[in-house]
């Protein structure tokens, strides 16, 4: 199970109680009355309590929420099996169940990452846009009202790091640079437990595209469907499990309405179970669904058929927050248009790639990616020396997309695994699924964002434009430093 | 007829449960670690004995390095022995310069040296338990709780740069340790293996797992080839391994790798080398190539090679471990110490010289005779 995680939560493992590996340590806080117990364990397994007078009552299940586990720095997430409880196909199907029966005004959204498309589309071995539209007719017979695409909210993400980054780099927001990524919860979920001190200010305070959808579908569109946020039930299908913990933050939670951004988040390989649990339906077989296109959805229709023709999306399968940030800071910071391909340096591994731009001379913008854990660890490394030494020196990089995933999130933990799960059938899946990741996609250029007019006009007339202070409240976040818990450490040596 | 004799002891100055000792390759210094957070370096002034006239050993401490919050496991000379890299149980390996500048190292007329902290590693979630530099000088390798080996390299300005963070153990890693010529790391480990580690485009991947033991593997050694290794166990057994280089398949070997041409094999075993958990095994680099465990018994036992039988040194198929020299037990000290003995390291420049250290808070240095 622990495999399913970015390698950066995956330092320790799910099934392991025996020492002197990593147990949890939250204490779990249980409400004592009474001082002079006996505890029983009945024959069904039950803990059954007997108080003084002779009472006896059963025990209380001592449990750890997803919240307890973000906010524990005993390790980095145990709290795996908590959050694979907390966010399952099971779930989904019984909130669908009980909408069914006596939820008749709810409405429930699904919303799609293209690199989940990617990966499904690879394992059926079919185009991108057919996977997408039987996918759609699947979900409609099981109650769900509107299937999205996230390149539709990754867009006002793409848009508002891009303005967030010439802000930083014009010293008009208050934030230093480096700029680094914030879309991958696994880099953020580690930055907070284990860097947080220095490192969380450098990270981009825009929302993930999860994070952006679920914004737009319960404060946006709710208003425009005449409906509450808290009668929109939101599910996310994405390529990775650590995108169940960054929709659990507190900061996604709306007090006011009780409601979560996004309710459910499934991985990619969970979909499979969910096929397998509504009657083990056979998706080839299905009709490919007709594509609403009034709202939230980024698709070309073929204006003779009307049928979906091409998905509008970018350049990258990790979000393209390197290629689109690094065109348009060159366009608007120094009037340049990068030609062509950027050309890459890769580093010592293929997952650090760098790319700058010079002007007379001198290098005015270094971007890089990296990815993986052990990239991670030289960016973080590089921070902590720059912040360290007293002298202003100039960043190494001004913006580094930082994910937790070799590869990015093409290989997400959540996305469908090679068979045999050798290194080599590995790597041959993620080159499939990347191509899969461009097929059925009509590449939209820098210039070419917002692609469609209905991003625009929720810029407009919703926020006052990117990164206006409308913007700021509605698509950026924050981070919060957990602080080290003392006792931690049980000595083992 | 005893068989090692006590030359010199430390006793000032030491933590009160001394954990861990690195002799410098010039064999003129020796670090050690313990169980109060700092790095005590020894330096050897030889006394001549006002009694018999005989030139006696004294080691005085040279320099006390401070700078973990947390006991410091393990300690590990790079092959230049200007650096020095500390394991410590606050989760940070701690890397340190001797100093070079004359006025402070060379001309002074007191025993002091002079370390500079110039830099500190971090990443491992949990006590970083070993540390230790690859042959070259420039890759550096740390083991810890939380079951990952990370590689860095260091660059000419000796800054690092992590290459690697590997997982294959199921449990706390104990130590690692560099192949003395190739680029190969071993790592021993709480899950009873062992396993080779190496380079495989841009990731270390485990190549080999060794199995044998029965509990954890604390320590582990190389021979001065590379292609023997021994190892030692809180199981009191001590085996020795040979690599056994091309396609020999066998499906009864103990390695669970199937697609490297290394292969390691078990070539000996000594069950019940010691009463207690063995610690500590060191395989001396010199032309005697003796082996040398301690442990919890307090005691130290050497082994020797069996006289040379008719497989000579010089048989063209000694890759077979089965021709490979065998050891015998050849002496045990008991009461070494009046603890534990945690360590024990051969003198890398004076054959059968050697350090041993132990809960008794004392560091001894030994002579074989």
């Amino acid at each position: 199970m622990a495999e399913k995680f970015s390698s950066v939560l995956k330092l320790t493992e799910l099934d392991d109680f025996i020492t002197p590996s990593q147990e949890c340590i939250k204490p779990v806080i249980i409400d004592k009355k009474n001082t002079s117990t006996q505890f029983t364990i009945e024959s069904d397994g039950s803990y059954v309590e007997t108080t003084s007078d002779g009472e006896k009552v059963q025990m209380e299940k001592a449990t750890i929420t997803l919240n307890d586990c973000l906010a524990c720095s005993g390790c980095i997430t145990s709290a795996e099996s908590v959050l694979i409880s907390a966010q399952s196909t099971v779930e989904f199907s019984n909130v669908l169940k009980s909408i069914a029966e006596s939820k008749p005004d709810s409405i429930v959204v699904v919303s799609i990452s293209p690199q989940s498309r990617a990966s499904l589309a690879n394992h059926f071995g079919i185009d991108s846009m057919q996977l997408h539209r039987k996918l759609v007719t699947f979900l409609k017979s099981i109650g769900v009202n509107h299937v999205f695409d996230t390149s539709f909210s990754r867009e006002f993400a793409l848009i508002e790091s891009a303005e967030e980054f010439i802000a930083r780099y014009k010293q008009t927001y208050d934030k230093p640079l480096p700029m680094l990524a914030s879309a991958c919860p696994g880099w953020i979920c580690y930055a907070e437990k284990t860097h947080g001190d220095y490192v969380l200010p450098y990270i981009s305070t825009t929302k993930s595209p999860q994070q952006i959808m679920g914004t737009l579908v319960k404060y946006y569109l709710s208003k425009k469907i005449n409906t509450l946020p808290s009668n929109i039930y939101h599910v996310t299908i994405m390529p990775c499990y650590d995108k169940k913990l960054e929709a659990s933050r507190s900061d996604f939670y709306n007090d006011v309405f009780k409601t979560k951004d996004v309710d459910c988040v499934l991985s990619t390989s969970e979909v499979l179970e969910l096929l397998k649990e509504h009657g083990d339906v056979d998706l080839l077989k299905l009709e490919e669904a007709t594509l609403d296109n009034s709202i939230f959805n980024n698709v070309i229709f073929n204006q003779q058929t009307g049928q979906p023709e091409k998905f509008l999306g970018v350049t990258g399968s990790t979000g393209g927050y390197f290629e689109y940030l690094f065109r348009r800071a060159a366009k608007e910071l120094f009037g340049k248009e990068i030609e062509g391909e950027i050309e890459y340096k890769v580093g010592r591994n293929t997952d650090f790639k760098e790319a700058s731009l010079e002007v007379d001379g001198k290098k005015v913008l270094s971007f890089a990616k990296a990815y993986g854990f052990r990239n991670i660890q030289n960016i973080v490394r590089k921070i902590k020396t720059t912040t360290a030494s007293s002298s202003k020196k100039e960043p190494q990089y001004h913006f580094v997309e930082v994910m937790a995933c070799p590869s990015g999130c093409i290989n997400g933990g959540g996305q469908i695994k090679a068979a045999s799960g050798s290194l080599r059938e590995q790597k041959l899946l993620i080159e499939q699924s990347e191509q899969k990741y461009y097929q059925d996609l009509s590449i939209q250029s820098y210039e070419q964002l917002p692609s469609t007019l209905e991003i625009k006009d929720i810029y407009d007339q919703w926020m006052n434009g990117p990164f206006s202070l409308d913007a700021k409240t509605k698509l950026h976040t924050q981070y919060h430093m957990i602080e080290k818990s003392k006792n931690a450490l049980s000595i083992k040596w | 007829m005893d068989r090692i004799k006590e030359i010199s002891i430390i006793r000032d100055g030491l933590p009160s449960k001394v954990w861990y000792l690195a002799w410098n390759p010039q064999g003129t210094l020796l670090a050690s670690c313990g169980d109060d957070k700092s790095i005590q370096i020894w330096k050897q002034v030889d006394v001549v004995n006002d009694v018999d006239d005989q030139q006696q050993q004294q080691w005085v401490m040279a320099a006390k390095l401070d700078v973990h919050e947390k006991t410091v496991r393990r300690i590990a000379w790079s092959p230049d022995g200007k650096l020095i890299a500390a394991a410590s149980f606050d989760a940070s390996t701690s890397i340190w310069e001797l100093s070079d500048d004359m006025n402070d190292n060379e001309n002074n007329n007191n025993d002091s040296l002079e370390f500079n902290h110039i830099s500190t590693l971090e990443g491992h979630q949990y006590e970083v338990k070993s540390v230790a530099w690859d042959h070259t000088g420039t890759l550096l390798a740390t083991c810890s709780r939380d079951k990952s080996i990370w590689i860095w390299q260091m660059d000419e300005e000796k800054e690092f740069e992590c290459l690697s963070i590997s997982h294959g153990h199921g449990q706390d890693i104990k130590c690692v340790l560099w192949h003395p010529t190739e680029e190969i790391l071993a790592s021993a480990s709480y899950d009873d293996t062992i396993k080779m580690w190496q380079d495989t485009d841009g990731d270390w991947e485990s190549i080999n797992t060794l199995v044998g033991h029965e509990s954890t593997v604390w320590d582990i050694s190389f021979n001065r080839a590379g292609d023997r290794l021994v190892s030692c166990s809180d199981d009191k057994s001590v085996i020795l391994w040979a690599l056994v280089k091309g396609d020999h398949s066998d499906p009864s070997q103990s390695s669970s790798s199937s697609s490297s041409s290394y292969q390691w094999k078990q070539s000996q075993i000594f069950e019940s080398s010691h009463s207690r958990t063995i610690y500590s095994v060191d395989w001396s680099k010199d032309q005697y190539e003796r082996i040398v465990s301690t442990g919890s018994d307090d005691s130290i036992v050497l082994y020797e090679k069996e006289v040379e039988s008719n497989n000579n040194n010089n048989n063209n198929n000694n890759n077979n471990p089965d021709t490979t020299t065998k050891y015998k037990k050849s002496y045990q000290k008991l009461n070494a110490h009046n603890s534990d003995v945690n360590c024990i390291r051969w003198c890398p420049t004076r054959a059968g010289i050697m350090a041993s250290c132990g809960d008794d808070s004392t560091i001894r240095i030994w002579k074989i005779i």
